[in-house]
């Protein structure tokens, strides 16, 4: 409760800014127009950058696709390599290898391809995502652990293989889910 | 156990951990993150990246549930004229420790609600957390036994403890107005979320039921290894298990094994390190992440602190790259818990009281 | 108290010390024969540190000889070594003959240990298929390359075509470097196609020396394991389970010191790492050999 002047100059003053503040947020046209907020164009821009990316991404691997469609498995694997040599650290040449390295049968291969992919972007194993691939890893995790178990068991020791097992974990988690 | 039955508290300690433990497993269920259905420190990750201190994209949601933990909290210790702005008890080091507290959780993946949500979900992995937390827990006890302490708090002037209620009334206002400041994450875990009211709400009840019955999951911890089964707080505890158990199985969501956990990695070591950072820190500053929200919402500035200090660490975690990942923890996660221990150690040699001479 | 301590720290000095003395290696050197890919220095070049780490590793002094294909397998019968590193073919041929024991297998490029033989044309070829090889010209790669002869001549053979009568004629380039001539035999024109092994096209396509779509892959192989060391029958076997657990235990990190100068053994080697394999994954190139009547399965 307001004990002297000071307290009801405050509390005036307190309701002004109040006013204030109010009319700014509700009174449509209180922003002139003329400067683009910053936090509206980060979101454009973050958006533009996303479907750029993805643009990127269908037109740069179109040949390896085709050549997927056609069942060029060597040739597709021949021109990742060119456009890792082109997009150096780009993580869809490890998806598309996984790919190919799973319909020739390498599953193990597959398996640390796909590892690399997704740690570099779990966009391949989120469903809302463009870029989702959830189902060709469950297919390849479905088919591979099974077979890379047995070979640890007749090669214990196998550092190989038991990365190929941690790297097949890995997946299993990231595909059924939680905070990351 | 007859004087305990007879006691209204003991009714609601049951209460509030029960209802802790079926709506951790419900959130999920309904939409939340599998296995985080209450995270403190997934959701302070969230929130910091929705408030800009990150840029993780896949990081970005004002949680629903942390405001209705605090404004619940709010709520009931207004209904109950229990709200009183207290505080004054080692600001600094309290904010730093809320840093740390979300340090070690992000390097485990997550708080110690989501452990035991996680263990009742059947993923093995989470055991090595349990042995940190309860190890940290102990050596806070020993600490405090020993004669660290960060000082009392005393009853403050000016309304202080308002303000971090305010804060979260606040981020409701920006939850529910969205505006374009405000980062909301269109794919990633942070796009995963039980529909708002059910979040809000189970938030609101979980608030106002931890306020009542000051039920901590670090304080059943300790209240267990000091009084065991006379302590109210740890029959909370069993009711949080029964109820993290019982809805996990009800739900679906049990998976039990070692490997392919959701949000789970198998670094063992830096998983009971991560932890006992978190057990222990939660000791000696009087509550764990969840506890400090609630804290904070009846008026504990000291508390608020800490979630100030949460949502900094929150930023931190991600922008650094010290929280781990289903791959493992990476050499800043590894370095910034060695850091927080240091911190603890460091803060109990200065905190200690000692015999004069 | 300090009269009870002083001789165990000074015992414990002496230990220390003692550990830290690089005392040189005794003893005759293990020989450890390397096939020549390109040239005896460019072999020396590549694999003496692999054999300083080896030596390091196993406590006894080793040495790199390079040894030319064709003669490995006499100077193994020989004696001259007790391990060797060869392609897997010669493994398959040393396997059969001398009854070697299989270590591990080398990992380079895109497919880990294993690798592929391509029957390749270039991409405005008017060859489409294996059928239209009749009467061309054909570039193969030495004739003991898995991937370079062995896995095209076998494709061709199970494609219903004998390389013998049904192109114009094939050639095998002479000196250095065959599988990389072979591939720009097609590239610029010289030869209609090619027997590529697709380890070196990646890797020339890796170091823009060629682009991917320069050429067609007619065919490919069966994957079949790549580069292998082995261990001559009644080599020590505490020596051998060393030298293995030693090139399994091989990571990029790995350095030795040669001449003052810290080298990456697996950089200098061209080698991403070794891997266990067993005998049966070799079974593909002894059906390759049976098809081909090629060593060691070569009927006259």
């Amino acid at each position: 409760m307001p004990r002297d002047r000071f307290d009801q100059i405050l509390l005036a003053a307190l309701a002004v800014t109040l006013t204030g503040l109010g009319l700014l947020l509700l009174v449509p046209g209180a922003s002139t127009g003329q400067v683009a907020s910053p936090a509206l164009s980060r979101q454009v821009e973050k958006e533009m950058l996303s479907q750029a990316r993805l643009s990127l991404l269908e037109r740069r691997y179109a040949p390896v696709h085709r050549l997927l469609d056609q069942g060029e498995l060597s040739a597709a694997m021949l021109k990742l390599e060119e456009l890792s040599r082109d997009l150096p650290g780009e993580v869809h040449s490890n998806l598309l290898r996984g790919d190919v390295l799973w319909r020739m049968g390498q599953l193990d291969k597959a398996l640390t391809q796909f590892a690399l992919a997704v740690r570099g972007n779990p966009d391949y194993v989120d469903a809302a995502s463009p870029l989702n691939q959830r189902d060709l890893i469950e297919a390849a995790l479905t088919q591979g652990l099974p077979q890379v178990r047995d070979r640890l068991r007749s090669q214990p020791g196998s550092r190989v293989l038991e990365q190929v097992l941690r790297d097949g974990y890995y997946l299993q988690s990231r595909l059924a889910g939680g905070c990351e | 156990m007859n004087v305990l039955v007879r006691s209204r508290h003991f009714w609601l300690v049951l209460a509030a951990g029960a209802a802790v433990g079926v709506f951790g497993g419900l959130l999920s269920f309904w939409g939340n993150p599998q296995n985080s259905g209450i995270c403190v420190s997934c959701f302070i990750e969230n929130s910091s990246g929705a408030l800009g201190l990150h840029s993780n994209q896949r990081m970005q949601y004002l949680r629903p549930e942390l405001i209705g933990f605090v404004l619940g909290s709010l709520l009931c210790a207004v209904g109950f004229r229990e709200f009183a702005s207290r505080g004054g008890s080692a600001p600094l080091a309290r904010l730093v420790a809320g840093i740390f507290l979300i340090v070690g959780s992000a390097v485990f993946i997550g708080c110690p609600i989501k452990l035991f949500l996680r263990l009742g979900a059947g993923d093995l992995s989470a055991l090595s957390g349990v042995f940190g937390l309860v190890a940290g827990v102990w050596l806070g006890l020993q600490s405090l036994a020993r004669g660290i302490d960060l000082g009392r708090s005393h009853s403050e002037r000016g309304g202080g403890g308002l303000w971090v209620p305010t804060l979260f009334v606040l981020l409701l206002l920006f939850l529910l107005v969205r505006p374009a400041f405000i980062a909301f994450s269109e794919r990633g875990s942070a796009a995963q979320h039980a529909p708002l009211l059910l979040s809000l709400g189970a938030g609101l009840l979980l608030g106002a039921l931890a306020q009542r019955s000051r039920f901590c999951i670090t304080g059943s911890l300790r209240d267990s290894l000091l009084m065991g089964r006379r302590s109210p707080l740890f029959w909370g505890f069993i009711a949080f298990l029964a109820g993290v158990v019982a809805t996990s199985l009800l739900t679906g969501q049990f998976r039990y094994g070692l490997y392919g956990q959701p949000g789970a990695h198998v670094d063992y070591v830096w998983s009971f390190l991560g932890m006992l950072l978190v057990g222990w820190l939660s000791t000696l500053i009087g509550g764990c992440p969840f506890r400090q929200l609630v804290k904070a919402g009846e008026g504990d500035t000291d508390a608020g602190l800490v979630v100030i200090g949460m949502l900094l660490g929150g930023g931190l975690v991600q922008t650094w790259g010290i929280a781990a990942t289903a791959a493992g923890v990476e050499l800043p996660g590894k370095v910034a818990v060695l850091t927080g221990l240091a911190f603890i150690i460091l803060l109990s040699l200065f905190s200690r009281e000692r015999a004069p001479g | 108290m300090k009269i009870v301590h002083l001789p165990l720290l000074a015992l414990l000095l002496a230990v220390l010390l003692l550990a830290g003395c690089d005392r040189p290696l005794s003893g005759p050197p293990l020989r450890i024969g390397y096939m020549n890919c390109n040239s005896a220095a460019e072999t020396v070049q590549r694999f003496h540190p692999l054999t300083v780490y080896l030596q390091e590793r196993l406590g006894v002094p080793c040495e790199t000889v390079p040894v030319d294909t064709q003669d490995f397998e006499g100077r193994f019968a020989a004696g001259e070594f007790a391990f060797g590193h060869f392609n897997s073919l010669l493994y398959v041929i040393l396997k059969e003959n001398l009854d070697i024991e299989l270590l591990a297998t080398e990992m380079r490029g895109q497919y880990g240990s294993s690798t592929a033989g391509g029957i390749i044309v270039r991409a405005d070829s008017p060859i489409r298929s294996l059928d239209d090889l009749r009467g061309k010209r054909m570039l193969y790669g030495p004739q003991l390359a898995p991937t370079g002869y062995l896995a095209q001549y076998d494709l061709m053979l199970q494609a219903g075509l004998d390389p013998e009568r049904d192109l114009a004629y094939y050639a095998i380039p002479h000196g250095s470097f065959k599988h990389e001539k072979v591939i720009y035999g097609v590239y610029f024109g010289e030869y209609d196609v090619a027997a590529a092994p697709m380890l070196d096209l990646e890797i020339m396509i890796r170091e823009g020396k060629v682009n991917a779509d320069d050429f067609r892959v007619l065919a490919q192989s069966d994957i079949i394991p790549y580069c292998t060391f082995g261990a001559a029958k009644g080599a020590d076997p505490q020596l051998v389970a060393k030298f293995r657990q030693a090139l399994l235990d091989l990571t990029p990190e790995t350095t030795v010191e040669i001449a003052g100068e810290r080298v990456k053994v697996l950089k200098a080697a061209w080698i991403d790492g070794f891997e266990a394999r067993t005998d049966e994954d070799y079974d593909p190139i002894r059906g390759m050999a049976r098809r081909a009547n090629m060593p060691p399965y070569q009927e006259f």
